[in-house]
């Protein structure tokens, strides 16, 4: 079965690229956000509204498009298997 | 990580605060996006399952571990389904009289619900999850359908009904 697993495997570096999205903009923002990553953990920065639009804008960010991803996998049903 | 917080905020504009719950969707996403898995109730099984109401009918033979596998995945089905493709479960039903959006939450919270009470639960410790997404499985839904219409398909569909069903999960 699926297990909730997302949030166990996110690593230190995943953690830095938060912090980094956070604050690309602004050294300010990005010491704000590697302090809140002390205090708090990574799920205040995940929790962060900004990171949302920072995740999927930035250019930088090596992960594949989320929805090219579902709709590859959602192929079969859209070609007419499901009802 | 960009499934997690795509499915986190918008559980949280939606009011739900379940790191949990969160977590469990996400991971269904990122599994359901390889090819196959949301038809099959495992990376085990070969078998696959395009319709609810053949996961149902399976049910009534299936025992221990199959018989939860098979409530679990009626949830993530019905989940993935009336959630990321709400568009298309609605024009089947227009066109063809195919089942209702309602259909599907009600199996779906059904299957999580019985799955959650099952001895295979507590032994994975997925107890409150599963239960956790049942009781709101209308409010997941929903957060699911703002992904599918802001960022997995936007510009298409109805935009008054999508805005409706966003704000009342109807």
């Amino acid at each position: 079965m699926i297990l909730p697993t997302i949030r166990a495997s996110l690593s230190r570096s995943d953690a830095q690229q938060l912090v980094h999205l956070l604050g690309r903009t602004d050294p300010e923002l990005a010491e704000a956000a590697r302090l809140r990553l002390e205090e708090s953990g990574i799920g205040s920065l995940l929790d962060d509204p900004r990171i949302q639009n920072a995740l999927l804008t930035d250019p930088d960010v090596s992960v594949a498009p989320p929805r090219d991803f579902l709709r590859a996998g959602a192929a079969s049903f859209t070609r007419g298997r499901n009802r | 990580m960009i499934f997690y917080v795509l499915v986190r905020q918008a559980l949280l504009e939606g009011g739900i605060d379940d790191e949990g719950t969160s977590d469990y969707v996400a991971s269904m996403l990122v599994s359901f996006g390889r090819a196959g898995r949301a038809y099959r109730i495992s990376d085990e099984e070969d078998v696959e399952f395009h319709y609810l109401a053949d996961m149902i009918s399976e049910l009534r033979s299936a025992e221990g571990r199959k018989r939860f596998l098979l409530r679990v995945h009626m949830g993530d089905f019905a989940l993935w389904m009336s959630g990321l493709f709400p568009d298309y479960l609605e024009a089947r039903t227009r066109r063809k009289g195919a089942p209702p959006l309602s259909y599907f939450e009600e199996w779906g919270a059904t299957g999580y619900r019985n799955a959650s009470e099952s001895i295979e639960a507590g032994e994975l410790g997925m107890n409150t999850v599963l239960s956790g997404v049942a009781n709101q499985f209308s409010a997941v839904r929903t957060a699911l359908n703002r992904i599918s219409d802001r960022y997995f398909w936007p510009g298409k569909g109805d935009s008054i009904s999508r805005l409706f069903r966003e704000v009342t999960g109807g």
